[in-house]
């Protein structure tokens, strides 16, 4: 054994010769040659592909791949936003009212053809401390962080691909791995990346007040909240023009870690173009963060994404 | 990409060992082997040269929990797996005498809890030191000598009782 042994109990020769033998069986263990190239091709091409091919698939059986693309270049090849929100760092703030629906709806919206409840009693969505891209399943959640751009410019993770969480360096207190995006100059819509937060059907989030978030960066971040009422008919949802003006709140980010707090009630469509729709929670589809291409190259971390308690 | 081939080529024999004693079924050991690497391939960025036995082992643990896990779940998907070794320099008696070691010292580390058992692990069978054990599983050196201590104490106890076993098994032919 080692050298750093101190024996706690007299060993006999017979047993010491066994607890060699058994010892050495271990370390002369040696695996199968084919072993080492299978590994190497899985970790080279195959396996790394696999994993976010595995997320793209979800993604597409779903419709939301397209839809979630579609949102976001619909969003950002119209003018400028009439509506823009001014960049606002969010604090914890004092509990507010019921987020009732800001303004009623033009007409009562169609039903959500299948529809998740949650309790309210799982509000972490995603703390990202396993290496995997889905969000944990908790409160009737499933979905996996995946992201999208323009095309114009370069991301760490490539286009429609899964998103994997990455180690922060230093950590940032308890938690040790957050969601890192990179990325170079863009010049058309920039980059979104998110998640699903059921599956193939409206998410009831009511039993929440919004949505927190650990967060840093240059440059602003826009988190959103899409409703199916905003995403296209032909994948899903329930608009038949001007679709996908997403509810978002622009958020400007900090160099260092900070926790931002969004409630419904801050969640405005930033465009407005169609009969506008109040944000309701309980017909969400997609958790979202946008990148401008104006705040590109980035360099972001997101961490510890939580619904807010009531 | 030159960085993970020499990863895998330095390390593969350290991983595949490790997932092994660790627990996971020998059908499934090439595979839970090859899935952390695969890991490491996605996270390369995330980890210095100073901490690749670190983060291996940590992705082995993890993907061995999980494949524990699903062994229990699904034994029938399980075989024995295949024993057989390249014979490098042994010869064959000394291949077959550790052939019919390794089920017995796995039986052993089988009773050990993870944390007892990784100690054990990367100090007896990987032969790192204290302060390269603590790095890997990230915890004070102080907690690894005495996890080592324990450990090494239920290594002994579990060889004698593959001796009493032994002796029994002797006495009733």
């Amino acid at each position: 054994m080692s050298d750093e042994r101190d024996r706690d109990e007299p060993v006999d020769a017979e047993q010491a010769e066994l607890e060699s033998l058994l010892l050495r069986s271990a370390k002369l263990d040696v695996p199968p040659v084919s072993g080492r190239e299978a590994a190497r091709q899985r970790g080279l091409e195959a396996i790394g592909e696999r994993l976010r091919a595995r997320a793209r698939r979800r993604w597409a059986v779903t419709g939301g791949v397209l839809a979630f693309a579609a949102a976001i270049a619909l969003y950002v090849s119209r003018p400028s936003s009439p509506s823009h929100v001014s960049a606002e760092r969010v604090r914890e703030a004092p509990h507010r009212p019921d987020p009732a629906p800001t303004a009623p709806l033009p007409v009562a919206p169609p039903r959500c053809a299948a529809l998740v409840v949650a309790k309210g009693d799982a509000p972490l969505i995603e703390d990202f401390e396993h290496d995997d891209s889905w969000v944990l399943n908790a409160d009737g959640r499933k979905g996996s962080w995946i992201t999208f751009d323009d095309g114009t410019g370069t991301q760490s993770t490539p286009s429609r691909s899964g998103l994997f969480p990455s180690r922060i360096p230093g950590g940032r207190g308890a938690s040790k791995q957050g969601l890192h995006v990179t990325g170079g100059h863009f010049n058309d819509w920039g980059v979104t990346f998110g998640t699903e937060l059921a599956d193939a059907a409206c998410y009831d989030a009511s039993a929440y007040a919004g949505i927190e978030f650990w967060a840093k960066g240059p440059g602003e971040i826009r988190v959103g909240m899409q409703m199916i009422d905003v995403q296209d008919v032909k994948y899903g949802g329930f608009c038949q023009a001007d679709c996908y003006d997403t509810h978002r709140k622009i958020i400007e980010l900090s160099p260092s870690f900070q926790k931002y707090v969004v409630r419904w009630d801050e969640l405005h469509q930033l465009y407005v173009a169609g009969p506008p729709v109040a944000f309701d929670p309980r017909r969400v589809r997609f958790l979202e963060f946008g990148i401008a291409a104006k705040d590109t190259p980035f360099d972001v971390w997101i961490d510890d994404v939580s619904f807010v308690s009531r | 990409m030159a960085r993970f081939r020499a990863l895998v080529e330095r390390e593969y024999e350290f991983v595949w060992r490790s997932v092994r004693r660790l627990g996971v079924p020998a059908a499934d050991v090439d595979d839970a082997a090859q899935e952390v690497f695969v890991v490491a391939a996605r996270r390369l960025a995330d980890f210095g040269t100073e901490r690749e036995r670190a983060f291996l082992f940590g992705t082995a643990m993890r993907v061995a929990s999980t494949r524990r896990r699903n062994a229990r779940r699904h034994p029938e998907e399980l075989d024995a797996g295949s024993d057989e070794r390249p014979a490098g320099d042994l010869d064959p008696e000394e291949l077959a005498e550790l052939a019919r070691a390794r089920p017995l010292l796995q039986e052993i580390l089988d009773g050990m809890t993870d944390e007892f058992r990784a100690v054990f692990i990367l100090s007896e069978i990987e032969e790192l030191s204290v302060r390269e054990v603590a790095e890997a599983l990230g915890v004070p050196q102080g907690t690894v000598s005495s996890r080592l201590r324990s450990a090494r104490e239920k290594f002994h106890a579990g060889v004698k009782r593959l001796q009493a076993r032994a002796a029994f098994a002797w006495r009733k032919r």
